[in-house]
């Protein structure tokens, strides 16, 4: 048995991402488990107040591999999320380390109302 | 929450939707690797402890015994992979962020705690030819099968004269 041979073909499972949801005052945090993916092969997008997420996982062997055991298929991980317009999108970060994906997205701050003086006499 | 807490509550203790939405996502996952993958559920859920139990393909080559686990969000610097005989072990902790006094948390997918993942593997390995990355979340490790002696052959020097009573002209057959 080798493990030499085309590159695997077989199709991708599509699956609900796991996530973890927190939140504070200041920003939302959304933490994905997505191990085997890359930086170029996940896509957040935001569109009127919903999260999207979608993130790859490619093949890891080849085609040919005698499996002895196998419980991992190749994965298309996808997320849906409605968040809402209170976030400042400009000031959005994402990280992907160690296979975890950790968005965060900063609450915009109201102006705090500001008293007007009024003069008279 | 590992499914074992879930099924472990009194019948009076309904579960959080949460825990219903985490425990149909873990459903949907099983039954999706089974008609998938034809995953042998024997290996993957006894022979195992923890937390959680990540999730693992064994194969192999000629040469070696290729095994790669899912780890998302645990420290290397902390994993435990030992080889005995031929069982294989790897143990670790994916330990939860701490949350602030202010943070509340709307939704937990994504599973923490301990584990160990014990697997089987096929043929004697030698321990001290392991070669262990980790990138991405995922663990691979190439371990080298032990190389058998195959054993030599032994030439058969022909008589140089019959035995007494062999009939020299007579054909063989087997």
């Amino acid at each position: 048995m080798s493990s030499t041979g085309s590159p695997k073909t077989s199709p991708s499972i599509e699956v609900t991402a796991p996530i973890d949801v927190i939140a504070s005052e200041q920003e939302l945090v959304i933490r994905a488990d997505l191990p085997g993916s890359s930086v170029e092969l996940i896509d957040v997008r935001f569109d009127e107040g919903t999260l999207s997420l979608r993130a790859t996982i490619p093949p890891r062997q080849l085609e040919s591999t005698a499996y002895l055991l196998r419980e991992f298929a190749p994965t298309v991980y996808t997320r849906s999320l409605e968040i809402g317009e209170q976030f400042d999108l400009d000031q959005v970060s994402a990280d992907y380390e160690s296979g975890v994906l950790t968005l965060r997205l900063p609450v915009v701050q109201a102006k705090k109302p500001r008293r007007v003086p009024i003069t008279g006499g | 929450m590992p499914l074992r807490d879930l099924l472990t509550k009194s019948p009076k203790e309904e579960p959080s939707e949460s825990a219903v939405k985490k425990l149909k996502g873990e459903m949907e996952r099983i039954f999706d690797r089974i008609v998938d993958e034809g995953v042998h559920l024997h290996d993957s859920f006894f022979g195992s402890t923890g937390e959680w139990l990540p999730a693992v393909d064994v194969s192999e080559t000629v040469e070696e015994v290729i095994v790669i686990a899912e780890l998302p969000g645990v420290d290397p610097a902390t994993l435990d992979v030992t080889i005995q005989g031929q069982t294989l072990a790897i143990a670790g902790e994916k330990k939860p962020r701490v949350l602030a006094s202010e943070e509340k948390v709307h939704e937990t997918g994504c599973r923490y705690g301990c584990f160990i993942r014990r697997v089987t593997l096929p043929v004697d390995v030698d321990d001290s030819k392991t070669d262990a990355t980790f990138a991405n979340g995922v663990l691979t490790l190439h371990i080298a099968k032990v190389v058998t002696n195959p054993g030599k052959r032994i030439d058969i020097q022909a008589a140089s004269a019959p035995f007494p009573g062999d009939d020299p002209l007579a054909s063989t057959s087997c």
